[in-house]
């Protein structure tokens, strides 16, 4: 640009262009892609959570207080957070394994295991919970088996937990795959050269690489299940102060024209998960300083 | 850029050498820093099948104690294989391998303490380059773990050995690539090994980084003292850095000498080939001899009478005022400038173009623009059947 007066071209006889210089870039588009994201990201999810903060504003700080911490929606919280915690521990080992077993083995049925994996994501949640109380039900494939043994899985906690991590398994195997696909073979073959045993290689060089989408995984999983509503419903039995979850005794106050109310309980799951994923993120960031550049 | 400034210092000019290694404050860490007896590394007939492919074909060697040797190949030669099997990180299909008359193959690629140095460093990303070192002291079992204080001191003094002191807490992504690759080798001196490998040790560096490391390479290892391979394909680099050569091609080993010897007289028409750019001509052998541009030069022993191949070094091509010498007429078709030397494209009728290096002083003195007539001749000629 700087020589461009210069030079004697048409554009530069022309009346003086104006002073500011736009930053060329040598990507095109810039601009719209990035105000068609934006936009999108606004209408989506931002204008949602504003309506549903509004709503929850309406209520004075007392009714509002009266609404969350009332015995029954302590009830759901304890509830919920419970299973998700209990369904994201078991995918986390689970999907760690299943992962692994992906990347590392090469068996017939690879392809296939690897697409079942997405399964959950494409199957809608309300025939996941349909499926998994049929087999759960007294009269169900396990369930008549297990009922007898006085394992009651099916309207009980244990159903809401099984709901949950069928929901999002997915989450933590794609997350955790590709990182340990990138992982290089050469790492450990250094380790064994410097005379690491499997289990110390595993602790100390492949464990530190995994960790931080491991957390990501695990985190969506959990945030993922704190909102499960769809497979949980069908499977929970759904009793009051028993196996009730936050998000259909919120979804009963809507059908009670309580708009406000449900507005308040949804605000309880929408801060826990906010704050679930702040910590996750501080905590990967941490993991991950080592990719800082100086 | 950084990798300059640290390593200014040790690259001493060869002929100080000797004292450098031996100067006072160099003596003082230098007994610490490996303390096994150095052994030799023994190959005997290793073969080794990937699928329906062999990737080494019976395959000797050794490389005695204090002894630096070059492995050279063109890719797919089985020279990193071959590292890999001495290593234990592959296990050949029949032969031996031996460290100092110990029979390796019985050991795992842990029990062989072999320093080994990957080519893309392998360095363990999140930790620092000071845990990154320590690793293989941290991980013996208690009993043979050194004590925490000892194996800071040890690190240090392995940082300050190739010349990163300062960048303990540095990760590997913040370094340069010549600084990694120190690392590497910092890494893998910290076990004490009994053998040194570098797979390809300067590959992934630029080429003023890579001449640099290679003298202080030379030098490091010439105060270990550790029986050193090095896997290469830049036949420069082993030529300059090695005692010794060993050309692999196709998982066979095609000479094992000096490099004067490599250099000199090829072995094979492949090593001919592969060591310095080299021109081919056709050429017709009568008792034991060729017609190489005006000169006869001896066929490699072996060689049938009739049509074979002379392969010449554009370096051995002298090029002379036109009807001053033997040899044939040329014309020259383009000269490219390159540094002290010059290098002139020549058309011979009948048998094509071929490219002679010759330094510009020996050029001075007669005409040799673009469309002289020139006489050319050879000065040296490897001559191998077709």
């Amino acid at each position: 640009m700087i020589g461009l007066s210069s030079l004697p071209s048409g554009r530069a006889a022309a009346p003086a262009p104006s002073r500011r210089r736009r930053q060329r870039r040598a990507l095109p588009g810039f601009g719209l892609t990035l105000g068609l994201s934006a936009t999108y990201l606004g209408v989506i999810v931002l204008l949602p959570i504003a309506a549903l903060l509004l709503h929850a504003a309406s209520l004075s700080p007392a009714e509002f207080w009266a609404i969350v911490s009332s015995r029954r929606a302590v009830a759901t919280y304890r509830i919920t957070l419970s299973s998700a915690f209990y369904a994201t521990l078991f995918n986390a080992g689970f999907g760690l394994l299943l992962a692994w077993v992906l990347v590392r083995y090469d068996f017939t049925g690879r392809r296939l295991l690897d697409a079942m994996i997405d399964l959950p994501f494409a199957l809608p949640t309300a025939v996941a919970g349909i499926a998994l109380t049929a087999l759960f039900a007294r009269n169900g494939i396990f369930g008549q088996w297990l009922e007898p043994m006085g394992i009651k899985i099916a309207y009980a906690q244990p159903g809401i937990v099984i709901a949950m991590a069928f929901t999002s398994l997915p989450f933590v195997v794609r997350t955790i795959q590709p990182v340990l696909e990138d992982l290089e073979v050469e790492i450990e073959e250094a380790g064994h050269m410097l005379g690491a045993t499997d289990g110390q290689l595993f602790a100390r060089v492949i464990w530190p690489v995994l960790m931080p989408s491991f957390l990501a995984g695990a985190s969506l999983a959990f945030a993922r299940s704190l909102g499960e509503f769809g497979a949980v419903v069908f499977i929970a039995g759904n009793l009051p102060m028993r196996t009730e979850i936050t998000a259909l005794l919120t979804y009963i106050r809507i059908d009670e024209y309580d708009y406000p109310a449900a507005a308040a309980l949804a605000t309880v799951i929408l801060l826990s998960a906010f704050v679930m994923l702040f910590a996750v993120n501080a905590l990967q960031l941490w993991q991950l300083r080592y990719m800082r550049r100086s | 850029m950084s990798a300059f400034e640290t390593i200014e210092s040790p690259t001493v000019p060869s002929s100080t050498r000797t004292e450098a290694a031996t100067s006072p404050a160099d003596a003082r860490h230098t007994p610490r820093l490996v303390g096994n007896a150095s052994v030799g590394i023994e190959v005997r007939n290793v073969v080794k099948h990937f699928d329906n492919f062999a990737a080494l074909d019976g395959v000797s060697l050794s490389v005695a104690p204090g002894e630096l040797v070059a492995l050279l190949g063109p890719s797919g030669s089985g020279k990193t294989t071959l590292l890999r099997v001495i290593a234990g990180l592959e296990f050949p299909d029949s032969g031996d391998v031996l460290f100092g008359g110990r029979d390796a193959l019985s050991m795992t690629a842990r029990e062989r303490r072999v320093g080994f140095v990957f080519q893309q460093y392998a360095l363990f990303r999140h930790m620092t380059v000071a845990q990154n070192v320590a690793f293989g002291l941290d991980v013996r079992p208690r009993g043979a773990r050194p004590a925490r204080a000892e194996i800071t001191e040890r690190v240090r003094l392995l940082l300050e050995r190739v010349h990163l002191q300062g960048l303990e807490k540095r990760y590997p992504q913040q370094l340069s690539g010549g600084q990694r690759q120190r690392v590497a080798l910092a890494r893998a001196l910290a076990i004490d090994p009994s053998v040194l490998l570098l797979d390809e040790p300067f590959g992934a560096l630029d080429a003023k980084v890579r001449k640099e490391l290679r003298r202080w390479l030379r030098n490091l290892h010439d105060e270990l003292g550790l029986a050193t391979l090095f896997v290469t394909h830049d036949q420069e680099e082993a030529l300059e850095l090695a005692d010794r050569v060993v050309v692999l091609n196709k998982g066979l080993i095609e000479q094992d000498g000096s490099p004067q010897k490599v250099y000199d007289s090829p072995a094979t028409a492949f090593v001919a080939q592969f060591i310095g750019d080299t021109l081919t001509l056709p050429v017709q052998v009568t008792d034991g001899q060729a017609e190489v541009l005006g000169a006869r030069f001896p066929a490699a022993p072996g060689t049938p009478e009739g049509r074979a191949v002379a392969y010449i070094r554009p370096h051995d091509v002298s090029v002379q005022p036109q009807g001053t010498a033997n040899g044939v007429t040329a014309e020259v078709i383009s000269i490219t400038l390159s540094g002290a030397v010059l290098t002139l494209r020549l058309g011979i009728r009948g048998l094509g173009e071929l490219d002679a290096i010759v330094s510009r002083q020996d050029v001075q003195r007669f005409d040799h623009e673009k469309g002289s007539i020139v006489t050319v001749a050879a000065t040296q000629a490897y001559i191998f059947s077709d």
